[in-house]
């Protein structure tokens, strides 16, 4: 009597209380995993988009003009729906306006990365060179409000930043209007 | 006579139980404080949004010029409708002789159902541009 073991019917309701418990944290850890992966997506697809429209916002504020398109050594580039080339006054390292001499901004797609590239004016103290400022994007959208690129006052910029992670699409859309401050 | 002693099935101790709960206790704290983090990144993008919104708003209103303000009242735009029962207002008032204040709210309802809202505002004055 003292060593008499589990009987059959304690041992099965040992293993089905088992089983459920397992169940239990076996789903838990799926779905926290699943959850941790999208967060781990999540930033940084809406920083991509964030961070894109910031820099595309803080290149038309002070600019004079969208241009039809500017040549960037050796490589032209045209305004579109999808690409936006602009003038902007140089200034020098008081932050006075250079009279005369002028930036040149173009930011363009490829691939989903978007890309800016500057090419400034003689005496300017703005960084030159080519950058990528977003990434992940799935659709940019420029709108002008003139189909005469010379006569646009605002840009209305649309970016949709989107990637799959676990085959659930996870995304960030923002949209902004941003008026030519130097027109 | 021969009687066995009652320690023999003596279950659980008080201490063991209370450690057990305790420790139960912990873990789902841990994963409810886990879940609780997640709504935040997606209420700071709402936030971003809205601003965006409130913005693009101000920005056009500055563009339009004191004569040709509107009258206070609602306005839509493209990505009103990724925040939840939203509504975007605007409220034109007059500040002085020579100059409206314009107010833009955009309201919409965080995932923990709680209402948020977020207002620029803005002087335009009769002379001057954005």
């Amino acid at each position: 009597m003292k060593n008499r073991g589990f009987t059959l019917t304690e041992t099965v309701i040992v293993i089905g209380l088992y089983v459920v418990i397992l169940l239990a944290i076996t789903n838990a850890y799926l779905s926290f995993t699943r959850l941790y992966a999208y967060q781990q997506t999540f930033v940084p697809v809406a920083q991509s988009a964030g961070g894109a429209l910031d820099a595309i916002t803080a290149a038309v504020l002070p600019a004079s003009q969208v241009l039809a398109q500017y040549t960037f050594s050796g490589t032209t580039r045209s305004s579109s729906s999808t690409a936006l080339v602009i003038e902007s006054p140089s200034y020098n390292s008081s932050g006075s306006i250079i009279v005369g001499k002028y930036d040149y901004i173009v930011f363009y797609l490829s691939g989903t990365d978007l890309y800016r590239v500057t090419a400034i004016g003689a005496g300017s103290v703005r960084t030159a060179g080519t950058k990528r400022v977003g990434s992940m994007v799935n659709s940019l959208t420029f709108t002008y409000d003139n189909t005469d690129f010379a006569l646009v006052t605002n840009v209305d910029t649309d970016i949709i930043t989107q990637t799959v992670v676990r085959g659930q699409t996870v995304g960030s859309r923002l949209h902004q209007q941003t008026f030519l401050r130097n027109k | 006579m021969y009687f066995r002693p009652c320690i023999q099935s003596r279950g659980f101790s008080l201490i063991e139980a209370i450690v057990s709960i305790a420790l139960l206790g912990v873990l789902l704290l841990a994963s409810a404080a886990l879940m609780h983090s997640i709504p935040l990144t997606a209420d700071a993008r709402d936030q971003d949004i809205a601003l965006k919104i409130a913005s693009t708003k101000i920005d056009a209103l500055r563009a339009l010029g004191y004569v040709a303000l509107p009258a206070s009242g609602t306005f839509t735009d493209p990505t009103l409708n990724l925040l939840a029962s939203s509504a975007a207002t605007m409220a034109i008032a007059t500040f002085n002789a020579k100059t409206k204040q314009v107010d833009v709210t955009v309201s919409w309802l965080a995932r923990d159902q709680t209402p948020r809202s977020l207002v620029l505002t803005t002087l335009i004055t009769h002379i001057g541009g954005l």
